[in-house]
């Protein structure tokens, strides 16, 4: 089997497949601090791609209350426990990813949800848990209002769009294919058989099994509207401005002034999920502030305290670049903060938008101090 | 020379009669190749029911099949199962009947989790001396697959299965582009507009709701290569019933389909089989496979039909011999009489 290069564990990993990577890979980051879990992201999605018969489980967005909530039901905590208990040592895995665990027989480690996990979209929604029920009292300082010990937070989720995919490794028709212009994964609507490899071999779960058509579908990273310059439905339809779309480079390429690459590479406050399983996903998550570190390190990997330190404490590039979020339906090509503003560019360096870092405060005079 | 002890004879003899009670008695299972022979027959197969006691009737044939161990995704740890075959051709179409054991029916796919039972039948398209790789052939060297579905079985049987059929109780408020006038109600996926159907929509033969025939006609060559053809020229049956499955496949001898394999009768071909077991979650490579056999399309009509033509052939040849050795004899009369003359 080829060995490929996965900079999110620091090391070459197998994967059936050699490591060639897209000319452009479409990469994201998704703020958990600032998700309110209004599901317009879920609804956008599902009014565009996912309103018809034998659709109706499928949630190609979904927003889900970590820790216990997911969708299908219980799926990271299934693959996890499927790998078992696995180490990273100063950044780099030496564990084994679902690739190098894969059983005699099969290319990757996984497992098939049958459907009744796929009857409840927000299960434990809102379900508040207390710390030492996740990390045995591990985590110290975890607020600054020590009355709350409970804690919950929103996990936004789409296809990462994986610069290894286990769908497409796992299918045995080479039915799923990564477009090398933009790394978009999707499954070739007239080649599948429904086999349902893809659905057993994703981790995130995201190849979803259509009953009316005995086939399997995914989210298409809205790439018709890609192709247009523009941001996916999910990322527009965003209500609290929490995610970003762009291009992602592997680390050793990354580009200072490409915004994804910038808050991946350079801030290191946006982290893959579940890095650790090897397929270097492409949708980066600021983690949240108040989840107990050792249950986010599981999740997001090891750069989670540096990257909580930094999004606390941002400095002032980062600070303009977060103004960015949500503020254009065109993909942001490159960005520039000056003192006062961040200002965005489209592929052929034009502006797109520009947005003051410290909206101006304007003091109402006395005599409207009680007009509308 | 030592003389051997009666013991030894006896021993002998007790060795001779096992192996001969063995494979007299026990069914045939051929580790190796096999010869499956295709009763030639005259008038219509019984191609649409694989019960009929005609199969009985045919030479049958148990091909073992194991687990396919050649790529991922592989059938691992189940035992070795048996395929019962028998064929029979009547010089323009070729039938088969496969029958073997399988407690459970699994003919619908809608759940997640659920997978049908199924049978194919491979044959290189190329008639060579060799058979092409196991695998679904190879580049160069394709392969006809003839592959039956459970679901698309049941699909002709008692209409196409919906998803209402998995889930009676689905409630659904509204699809935006369901030709219905009720709402609240579940239309078929028949009166959706097929352009948000995105498998039919693309063409893929197992998301067309309108099923023909419970055989799927295609061709690979090799792994991962499997494709619908264009001509669909295979028809069949399969019938389950007290935990035996009993499939007919059928198709003209020949077709003018170039993705298809061309039987002609008196020819030798190779043919190998495949069954899948949805109750094991069995599909894609996760099937049990046999070898590569010889398939025998015996000539039409053995009893009559070449009797026939072989007498007339004897008559004309008897009868052309008899005529030419005349001439000869006349010729050669003809020139000794005209030597003899010539001489006085």
């Amino acid at each position: 089997m080829p060995k490929v290069y996965n900079w999110q564990i620091s090391r070459e990993m197998q994967y059936p497949y050699d490591g060639v990577r897209p000319k452009r890979q479409f990469g994201a980051v998704f703020n958990i601090n600032r998700c309110i879990n209004c599901q317009t992201c879920t609804m956008a999605c599902k009014s565009t791609w996912t309103f018809n018969k034998g659709q109706e489980h499928m949630w190609w967005n979904n927003v889900e209350t970590k820790p216990y909530g997911g969708y299908p039901q219980a799926w990271d905590v299934k693959t996890l426990s499927k790998l078992g208990p696995q180490r990273w040592e100063n950044g780099t895995y030496v564990g084994k990813t679902i690739f190098e665990d894969a059983p005699q027989g099969a290319m990757v480690l996984g497992y098939l949800p049958p459907d009744d996990e796929w009857r409840h979209p927000n299960i434990f929604e809102e379900t508040p848990t207390p710390y030492p029920q996740i990390d045995g009292g591990k985590t110290q300082g975890w607020s600054e209002l020590p009355v709350h010990q409970t804690f919950f937070f929103y996990l936004q989720r789409i296809c990462n769009h994986c610069t290894y995919p286990a769908c497409l490794a796992a299918c045995p028709r080479k039915a799923i294919y990564k477009r090398p212009e933009d790394g978009v994964v999707l499954i070739d609507q007239e080649r599948c058989r429904g086999y349902r490899k893809c659905v057993e071999a994703c981790p995130y779960k995201r190849p979803m099994y259509n009953p009316a058509t005995r086939i399997s579908e995914k989210c298409i990273a809205c790439y018709p509207r890609i192709e247009q310059g523009l941001v996916t439905r999910c990322i527009a339809a965003c209500v609290g401005k929490i995610r970003l779309q762009g291009w992602i480079k592997p680390r050793e390429e990354a580009i200072p002034d490409s915004p994804i690459d910038y808050l991946v590479h350079l801030a290191k406050v946006a982290l893959p999920l579940y890095p650790q399983l090897g397929l270097e996903p492409n949708v980066y998550y600021i983690p949240p502030r108040w989840g107990p570190r050792e249950y986010l390190k599981q999740m997001f990997g090891p750069g989670v305290e540096a990257a909580i330190e930094k999004y606390t404490h941002p400095d002032h590039e980062l600070l303009g670049l977060l103004q960015l979020f949500g503020v254009t339906q065109k993909i942001i090509e490159r960005f520039r903060v000056t003192d006062t503003d961040a200002i965005a560019y489209d592929k052929n360096g034009h502006e797109i938008i520009r947005v003051p870092i410290e909206d101006p405060v304007i003091v109402r005079p006395p005599q409207h101090f009680n007009t509308t | 020379m030592k003389k051997y002890s009666t013991e030894m004879y006896v021993i002998g003899l007790a060795l001779l009669l096992a192996f001969a009670i063995t494979t007299l008695n026990t069914p045939t299972v051929f580790p190796q190749e096999t010869v499956l022979f295709s009763k030639a027959v005259r008038g219509p197969l019984p191609i649409s029911d694989p019960e009929s006691e005609f199969w009985t009737t045919l030479p049958s044939i148990q091909f073992p099949v194991a687990g396919q161990n050649i790529t991922t995704p592989m059938l691992l740890g189940v035992p070795i199962k048996q395929l019962t075959v028998n064929s029979a051709n009547n010089g323009t179409w070729i039938a088969f009947r496969i029958e073997w054991s399988d407690a459970t029916r699994n003919v619908n796919t809608s759940r997640t989790e659920a997978f049908r039972d199924a049978v194919a039948i491979m044959f290189p398209i190329l008639n060579e001396t060799k058979p092409p790789f196991l695998g679904m052939g190879e580049a160069g060297k394709p392969v006809n697959v003839w592959h039956w579905k459970g679901d698309w079985q049941q699909d002709i049987d008692t209409g196409f299965q919906d998803l209402e059929h998995a889930y009676p109780n689905v409630q659904v408020d509204y699809y935006p582009f369901a030709n219905t006038t009720q709402p609240n109600t579940i239309p078929p996926l028949t009166n959706f507009s097929v352009n948000f159907v995105a498998g039919w929509a693309a063409n893929n033969p197992l998301s067309n709701p309108f099923k023909v025939t419970p055989v799927e006609d295609l061709i690979a060559e090799g792994f991962g290569s499997l494709t619908h053809q264009t001509h669909q020229d295979v028809i069949g049956k399969g019938v389950w019933k007290d935990g035996r499955w009993r499939v007919s496949f059928a198709r003209p001898l020949s077709t003018s389909d170039g993705s298809d394999v061309q039987l002609r009768p008196g020819q030798t071909r190779f043919v190998a089989f495949a069954v899948w077991n949805g109750e094991n979650s069995e599909v894609d490579g996760r099937k049990s496979i046999s070898n590569w056999h010889t398939l025998q399309v015996e000539s039409v009509f053995p009893e009559e039909g070449i009797l026939v033509s072989r007498s007339l052939w004897q008559v004309a040849g008897v009868g052309g011999a008899f005529v030419l050795s005349v001439a000869i004899l006349l010729a050669v009369a003809h020139d000794w009489r005209r030597k003899t003359r010539a001489k006085q």
